[in-house]
């Protein structure tokens, strides 16, 4: 079942094309990484889904409904991003509360819990949070609201690498107690990647790949050797990136479908494994090759 | 004009309005945890301190209460000149005397001036009269002066009268009166919708003088001096 | 999981209590507006009195009138301000879709104003007090208010400082609609104010209409009609608002 279903959207904002006939489905209960380089269109098309903007033009249905303006999504769907203004009349332990008042499945015990782990002061003011702290509170706010649907806008934004890996294990342990839907967006996968289990990479506005994780690690290989040789062998097939690592050595990642693996072997090119991040950015890149194109 | 109520009855007030405020936020901080941070105070605060001024109003009533005149009332006051011109004066309505004085004076000759004598807050008048002998009676008339209908002669000092070696001083009470009185007005909304007039939203002809008269009388057989400065006339 | 299922009429009232916190601040400013107009009471909003020779007589009025016009400047601007993004947003990290908002900040904007209105109205008292701590000799009304008109016209307040409230959160509500709107508004006002004759008959006849009306449900009649069709207008306008942007 989806829960989550994008047909043709697009976003104008002036000129600005952030959303380009856009097609998804997101099935329910899964976590999906929404990976895009800045500007790919992750944060619109989250603000979308949350049922905060109106698409343009084209149809979204999130639980079976058109999210802008429904108070089903609304209150089932949470959006979590860096630039929440909680009211400064509210401490953090009243926001806590007044989010209990609003989500029926609101889970008291754990954001309690968390609050104390990451040693907030009930008595703060979310202004007063550093850039990571708010962030942590804010992560805090979005698991315990305990949402059929939540939305991460790079929900990592500040923290520091401990908090970050705090962070991913409470996310998962309370995913795997309470099952829901859930689409973190992050423009670096890396630390993400052991929770993901679809990856759904934009760009320009457009989806690129939606594939389970482990699709997504096979998904290309990296060969090494003289660079004649690679450059001449690559030709026929799908190449995400190119570049020389040395005197007359090249690096070529190309996608592993259908690559007669044992042959380039015994051609004396080194066949190695591509990471899903390193696919995520090789597949999201401007032109093959990279910032060393500009330098040429 | 300092008497006691006037000093300590605010201070008490003031006492009992912090003292009650300080122990009305400890209990509640004590049962509404919500309720600890400060500013959230200011608004029941605020409309503690008008609530409770109400109250201490209502039950000091420190306040006098307008005298209300009616428009026929103030048209219809009386002229007293034209009954000391008419020579009625024994007419007159015993509730426009303000103040009287009787002296006794057997000397023959009396000398009559007023102080200051062009300020004289009244108009001198005097009569003499068969068979009064050695009594010198002097008597203050007044018809009241309204200003935005209120009746003020209360609050304006008569003048004050004195005999003594051949000599009636009538004077200012002090040399210059200054009466002040304060009142409060609905604000604008009441103004639409309450049919009667107030006193204090009447706006035309707002002062309405009243006269102020001193009546000398005095034996028919003395010899009158009068103080040419002072604007003394007689009755007959 | 099941789905949080939450009524309209239910949603309402929890983001109401949560608008009562939120926007707890902007008593602060009206209190100290109050204050404010208290001061420039002090020294009575009018006088008359006359002198014949050697006595002086004044007459001194107070009232809260200065009171009851700066809340009504205060109700204006506090409801261009709850429109404002940072405001608006409130809403939006919780649970809520427009019409909810708009409902709990029209109940937010009735509940201020009868608040302001009352307290506007019992400044008098301090103003009073004042008159008895500096022991002047002050004079009450000879028939005082019966408790209908002391009604009557706290009412009448509440809903003049409403009706400005809710021309307030229209305009504010306007004004969010695009960034320029910020400065063509406001210019457009003034620009209105300046170059429009206030004797023309169809204003002369809308005053008359509201403000010289003196049966007093009939005046409320008006006056809660308007302020239903400016906040009709207000939440048409904001509907298909974007927010959190």
């Amino acid at each position: 079942m989806n829960v989550v279903e994008c047909e043709k959207v697009t976003k104008k904002q002036g000129s600005v094309v952030a959303l380009n006939e856009l097609n998804i489905q997101i099935k329910k209960n899964t976590i999906t990484g929404l990976i895009g380089r800045n500007g790919a269109g992750k944060t619109t098309l989250l603000k979308i889904l949350a049922g905060l903007w109106r698409p343009t033009s084209g149809h979204v249905e999130v639980l079976s409904v058109n999210p802008f303006n429904s108070l089903t999504v609304s209150a089932n769907v949470a959006y979590i991003d860096d630039s929440m203004d909680f009211p400064n009349t509210l401490t953090l332990s009243e926001i806590l509360q007044a989010g209990k008042r609003f989500y029926g499945n609101w889970d008291s015990q754990l954001a309690e819990r968390l609050f104390e782990y990451f040693s907030f002061h009930p008595n703060q003011l979310h202004t007063h949070l550093s850039k990571g702290k708010a962030s942590t509170f804010n992560m805090i706010f979005g698991l315990a609201a305990r949402c059929e649907i939540t939305l991460f806008d790079e929900p990592t934004n500040g923290m520091d690498a401990s908090v970050r890996k705090d962070f991913n294990r409470a996310l998962l342990k309370d995913y795997l107690a309470y099952p829901r839907t859930m689409i973190i967006s992050s423009h670096h996968l890396e630390e993400l990647e052991e929770l993901l289990e679809d990856i759904l990479v934009i760009k320009n506005g457009k989806e690129l790949l939606h594939e389970p994780i482990d699709v997504i690690r096979n998904y290309a290989i990296g060969l090494t050797g003289r660079s004649e040789l690679v450059r001449q062998w690559v030709t026929d097939k799908q190449v995400l990136y190119t570049e020389e690592v040395g005197a007359n050595t090249c690096y070529a990642v190309v996608k592993s479908e259908g690559i007669p693996l044992e042959k380039a072997k015994q051609l004396g090119m080194k066949v190695t494994p591509v990471s899903a991040s390193d696919v995520c950015v090789y597949l999201t890149n401007r032109t093959t090759g990279g910032i060393d194109d500009v330098f040429k | 004009m300092i008497n006691i109520n006037g000093v300590f009855a605010p201070l008490l007030i003031l006492f009992v309005l912090i003292g009650g405020a300080l122990l009305l936020i400890r209990f509640i901080s004590k049962h509404f945890p919500t309720m600890r941070r400060k500013e959230r105070w200011l608004l029941p605060i605020y409309g503690a301190v008008l609530v409770s001024c109400g109250i201490i109003l209502a039950f000091l009533e420190p306040f006098e209460e307008r005298t209300a005149s009616s428009e026929e009332e103030r048209l219809s006051s009386l002229s007293l000149y034209s009954y000391i011109e008419s020579g009625n004066i024994k007419k007159i309505d015993s509730e426009y005397i303000r103040k009287e004085w009787d002296f006794t004076h057997t000397d023959g000759d009396l000398r009559i001036s007023s102080e200051p004598s062009h300020e004289f807050m009244a108009s001198i008048f005097v009569e003499k009269v068969p068979g009064l002998e050695n009594k010198v009676e002097v008597t203050y008339y007044e018809t009241p002066l309204y200003v935005d209908g209120e009746d003020m002669s209360n609050y304006i000092r008569p003048p004050e009268a004195t005999l003594s070696k051949g000599l009636l001083k009538l004077n200012n009470p002090v040399e210059h009166q200054y009466v002040e009185l304060y009142t409060f007005r609905e604000p604008f909304p009441y103004n639409q919708f309450i049919e009667r007039k107030m006193v204090g939203n009447q706006n035309e002809s707002s002062v309405f003088h009243g006269e102020s008269i001193i009546l000398i009388r005095v034996g028919e057989e003395k010899t009158l001096d009068l103080d040419p400065d002072s604007y003394i006339e007689y009755v007959n | 999981m099941s789905l949080n299922n939450m009524s309209l009429g239910t949603l309402v009232g929890k983001q109401y209590l949560f608008k009562w916190k939120a926007f707890a601040g902007v008593f602060n400013s009206m209190i100290a507006l109050q204050l404010l107009a208290i001061v420039f009471s002090a020294g009575g909003v009018g006088q008359t009195g006359t002198s014949t020779g050697s006595v002086s007589i004044d007459l001194y009025y107070y009232s809260v009138d200065n009171v009851v016009g700066f809340t009504m400047v205060w109700a204006f601007f506090k409801s261009i301000l709850i429109t404002t993004k940072s405001y608006r947003n409130d809403d939006y990290l919780f649970v809520t879709n427009r019409l909810s908002s708009n409902l709990a900040n029209i109940l937010f904007v009735f509940s201020a104003s009868v608040v302001a209105g009352l307290t506007a109205i019992l400044s008098g008292y301090v103003i009073q007090m004042i008159q008895y701590v500096q022991g002047n000799t002050f004079l009450t009304e000879a028939n005082p208010l019966s408790l209908g008109e002391w009604f009557t016209g706290a009412f009448a307040t509440i809903l003049y400082i409403l009706f400005i409230g809710a021309l307030g959160y229209l305009i504010g509500s306007v004004v969010q609609l695009h960034r320029t709107l910020v400065i063509i508004i406001p210019v457009a006002l003034l620009g209105f104010l300046f170059v429009y004759d206030f004797n023309e008959p169809g204003m002369i006849s809308m005053f008359k209409f509201y403000f010289k009306e003196n049966i007093f449900w009939l005046f409320a009649m008006k006056i809660l009609g308007t302020v239903l069709l400016l906040f009709a207008a207000s939440m048409l306008v904001s509907n298909r608002l974007e927010v959190r942007k």
